[in-house]
C-alpha cells in the first residue's frame, strides 16, 4: 500500500490554490442592489468599468459617470465632435444587444474586463436571454428602465446608488421631474380640440411616421400637441409609411422633421404645398447634436425636447428662454458648456 | 386580339385609381373637378385647387410613375427571359436590384437627401450589372451561362456591400430609414420627378417592345438568327442594356418591387402566347395595369400604407402558382 505523505506536497498546493480562488472575490467588495427589473443582484461596490449594452442605456450613463464606460455602442458623429464629452471621444465602439445593427461580441466585452453591465429592459428581448448570454463571462448585469421620461427620473435615480453619486443623481432626476411637471402644468387644461395639430415627419421623403400612441412620439403628446396620426404602435422599430393624402386631410398646423433635408423637400415639391403647415411655412426640424432632443435614441434629452416643443406650440402658456435652458441643460446633463455659436448650430 | 384590349384596361384602372384615396373624395368631386377643368362648371377656386392638388399633383404622378415602373419591371423581365431562354429569370438576374439596394443605402449613409439616394440608387443599379458584364467577360467570351453567373456574383458583391452598409450605420435613423426604403414606395413621387424619369422610361420600354421580332428570331438559335440577318450580340445586349436601364431607374424611383417582373410576363404568355412581338408589348401593358391595382391595393386598404412591395408579392404569388399549373404548354 503506497504511502499518501508523497501526495502532501501536492494537496498543500492544492489548498493553497483552492484559498487564492476563495480570496480572490473578497477583494472586490461587493453590494447587493434591486435592480429596475425588480431583480436582487451582487454588484461590485463601486464598478469601475461599466459597459452599457444599448444605446439608450449607454447615453444615461454617460451623463453621469463618463469616465467609467468602457465603449460605446455606434460611433459618434464625426461634425459634433466638440459637444461630446472629451472622457468619451476616444471610446471604442463595441456594438450592443438591441437588435440590430452592430451587434455586441461577448469575447471582446469580456477582454474589456468590465466589472458591470447594465442593459436596457426594452419590450422587444427576453430579459432571461439578456442574463444568460452575459452570464457567460461572468459579469453581474442590471437593467435600466427607460420606457417614458418619468423612467429615466427614477433610472438616474437607481444609477446614482450604483456608481455612487446620489447626489449628482438627485439633480439630475429633479430636473427631468421639475420640466415634466412645469410642462404638463402648462398644457394640462388645453381642450383636445384645441390641442395643436402636428405631423412628425421621418426620413428623407417626410412619408414615414408613428403612432401618437408609440413611445417614438412621447415628447410630442407630453408637449399637448395632437400628433395627427393616431394609432397604436405595431412594431417596435416604428416608421409607418403614410400618403401624402391622409397628411393634406388631417391639416396639421405644424410638421416636426426629423431630417434636415426634407424641408427644402416640402417646400418645392407640389405634393406637399396644400399641406396647412407647409402653406404656413411652420415645419421645424429636430436639434439632433450631440443626441437627438426627441428620438432615435429615445434618451434623457426629451427633458429639454418637451420644454422646447411646449414653448414651440404654446409660446404664451409657455415662455421659455430657449437658449438659456438649453445652456443649462448641456452643462447639467452633457458636461459641456455651449455657447451662443453653439447653440445656434444645434438649432439649425 | 386580346392585346388590343388591354389598352382600354389601363385606362380603365388608371380612372379608377385617380377617384380612390385616403382622402376623402366622392365621385361626383371627380366630376365636378373634371367639369372645371374643362369649363363646363364652375367651382369654388379654393375647392377647385384642393381638387386639382389632390387629383392631378398627388393621385396623378403616383399612378402614372406605378403604370411607368409596372411597364419597365415587366417588360425587362420578359425580355429577360426571352434573352436567357429561361422562364425563371427576373429582371435582378444580372444584379441591379443589389446594385439599386446598395446605391440607396449608401446615399442614406453618407448624405440622407432623397435625390441623392435617387441618384446613387440608380448610378449603383447601372455599375452592379456593368460589374456582372466584366465578370462574364473575364474569361473569354460571354456565353449566356456566364453572363448568368457573372450577374449572380456581382448581385451577390452589391448585396454584402448593402449588409455591410447596414451594419455601419446607425441603428436609431439610418438603419429604419434603409430598411424602409427598400420595401419600395411610390408615395414619394411628385410631376417633377416624373418628367425626368418618364421619358428614359418610356422610351427604354419602347426599344424592348420593338426588340420582340429580333429575339424571336434569336430564341431559333444564334446561327438561325444570324442567316435571318439579326445582329446577335447587338440584339442581346441591346436588349440587356434597355433592360438594365429602365428596371434601374424604377427601382430608384420607388424602391424594391419584387415578383412583378417575374409574374406579368408569365400571365401575358398564358394569355396571349409565347411570340416575343406581341409578348413585350402585353407584358408591359399588363406590368403598368398590375402595378396600378397593387398600388390601389397598398394605399387604401389601411391607414398606414402597406409597403407596395409586400403587395406585389402577395398578390404575385397566387398567379404564379395559377400561371404554373395551367400555362406549361405555353412556354417556348
Amino acid at each position: 500500500m503506497p504511502s499518501t505523505s508523497g501526495l502532501a506536497p501536492v494537496r498543500l498546493l492544492l489548498c493553497a490554490l483552492l484559498a487564492l480562488f476563495a480570496c480572490a472575490p473578497a477583494h472586490a467588495q461587493t453590494r447587493e442592489v434591486t435592480d429596475m427589473a425588480g431583480r436582487k443582484v451582487a454588484i461590485p461596490a463601486d464598478p469601475k468599468r461599466i459597459f452599457g449594452a444599448a444605446p439608450p442605456v449607454a447615453v444615461t450613463l454617460y451623463a453621469i459617470a463618463p469616465e467609467r464606460l468602457i465603449g460605446i455602442n455606434v460611433p459618434m458623429r464625426g461634425d459634433e465632435k466638440s459637444l461630446y464629452r472629451k472622457e468619451a471621444l476616444d471610446l471604442p465602439v463595441l456594438g450592443s444587444n438591441a437588435g440590430m445593427g452592430r451587434q455586441l461580441n461577448l469575447e471582446e466585452i469580456a477582454a474589456m474586463r468590465p466589472d458591470l453591465i447594465i442593459a436596457w429592459l426594452g419590450f422587444y428581448q427576453e430579459k432571461a436571454k439578456v442574463v444568460e448570454s452575459f452570464a457567460k463571462i461572468g459579469v453581474p448585469v442590471i437593467f435600466l428602465k427607460l420606457d417614458t421620461l418619468d423612467d429615466y427620473a427614477d433610472a438616474f435615480a437607481f444609477l446614482g446608488q450604483v456608481v455612487g453619486r446620489e447626489s449628482k443623481a438627485a439633480e439630475m432626476s429633479a430636473y427631468i421631474r421639475d420640466a415634466l411637471a412645469r410642462v404638463r402644468e402648462a398644457t394640462a387644461d388645453i381642450p383636445p380640440a384645441e390641442r395643436l395639430r402636428v405631423y412628425y415627419a421621418e426620413s428623407a421623403d417626410g412619408l414615414a411616421t408613428d403612432c401618437d400612441k408609440s413611445f417614438h412620439t412621447e415628447p410630442i403628446v407630453i408637449a399637448a400637441g395632437d400628433n395627427i396620426y393616431h394609432c397604436e404602435q405595431s412594431s417596435h422599430v416604428g416608421m409607418d409609411k403614410i400618403s401624402v393624402e391622409q397628411i393634406v386631410a388631417q391639416k396639421p398646423s405644424l410638421i416636426l422633421t426629423q431630417d434636415k433635408s426634407f424641408p427644402a423637400l416640402a417646400k418645392s415639391s407640389a405634393l406637399w404645398r396644400n399641406v396647412e403647415a407647409v402653406k404656413s411655412g411652420r415645419i421645424v426640424t429636430v436639434p439632433h447634436a450631440p443626441f437627438n432632443w426627441l428620438d432615435r435614441p429615445p434618451s434623457y434629452m426629451r427633458a429639454l425636447g418637451i420644454q422646447w416643443l411646449a414653448n414651440l406650440f404654446y409660446p404664451s402658456r409657455f415662455p421659455l428662454d430657449v437658449k438659456a435652458e438649453t445652456k443649462k441643460f448641456y452643462r447639467l446633463f452633457l458636461g459641456v458648456d455651449i455657447s451662443d455659436a453653439d447653440f445656434t448650430r444645434i438649432m439649425e | 386580339m386580346r392585346l388590343a384590349l388591354l389598352p382600354f384596361l389601363l385606362l380603365a384602372v388608371v380612372v379608377l385609381a385617380l377617384s380612390v384615396g385616403r382622402y376623402p373624395l366622392a365621385p361626383a368631386d371627380i366630376f365636378a373637378y373634371l367639369g372645371a377643368a374643362l369649363g363646363l362648371v364652375a367651382l369654388p377656386p379654393e375647392r377647385f385647387d384642393l381638387l386639382h392638388n389632390l387629383i392631378v399633383e398627388i393621385r396623378l404622378p403616383r399612378v402614372l410613375a406605378a403604370g411607368l415602373i409596372g411597364a419597365a419591371l415587366s417588360a425587362s423581365g420578359a425580355s429577360f427571359q426571352a434573352v436567357f431562354r429561361n422562364p425563371l429569370v427576373s429582371p435582378g438576374i444580372l444584379g441591379v436590384l443589389g446594385g439599386a439596394g446598395f446605391g440607396a443605402a449608401l446615399g442614406i449613409l453618407l448624405s440622407g437627401d432623397f435625390l441623392t439616394i435617387q441618384l446613387s440608387a440608380f448610378a449603383m443599379g447601372l455599375v452592379a450589372v456593368g460589374v456582372g458584364v466584366i465578370v462574364a467577360n473575364l474569361f473569354g467570351a460571354a456565353s449566356m451561362v456566364t453572363l448568368v453567373l457573372g450577374g449572380m456574383i456581382s448581385g451577390a458583391l452589391f448585396t454584402s456591400a448593402l449588409s455591410l452598409v447596414k451594419y455601419a450605420a446607425d441603428p436609431y435613423d439610418q438603419l429604419p430609414a434603409i430598411v424602409y426604403w427598400m420595401m419600395g414606395s411610390l408615395g414619394a413621387v411628385d410631376l417633377k420627378q416624373l418628367r425626368g424619369a418618364a421619358l428614359p422610361i418610356l422610351a427604354g420600354v419602347g426599344a424592348l417592345a420593338l426588340a420582340g421580332r429580333a429575339l424571336d428570331a434569336l430564341s431559333m438559335g444564334d446561327d438561325e438568327a444570324r442567316s435571318l440577318g439579326v445582329p446577335v450580340h447587338l440584339t442581346r445586349y441591346g436588349v440587356i442594356a434597355a433592360a438594365t436601364l429602365v428596371s434601374s431607374l424604377s427601382v430608384s424611383l420607388a424602391g424594391m418591387i419584387g415578383w412583378v417582373g417575374l409574374v406579368v410576363p408569365h400571365v401575358a404568355r398564358l394569355a396571349i402566347g409565347p411570340t416575343n412581338s406581341r409578348l413585350l408589348p402585353a407584358s408591359a401593358l399588363l406590368g403598368a395595369i398590375f402595378l396600378i391595382a397593387a398600388d390601389c391595393v397598398a394605399r387604401n386598404i389601411t391607414r398606414a400604407e402597406i409597403p407596395i412591395g409586400v403587395v406585389t408579392e402577395l398578390l404575385g404569388i397566387p398567379a404564379f402558382i395559377l400561371v404554373l399549373g395551367r400555362g406549361r404548354r405555353a412556354w417556348a
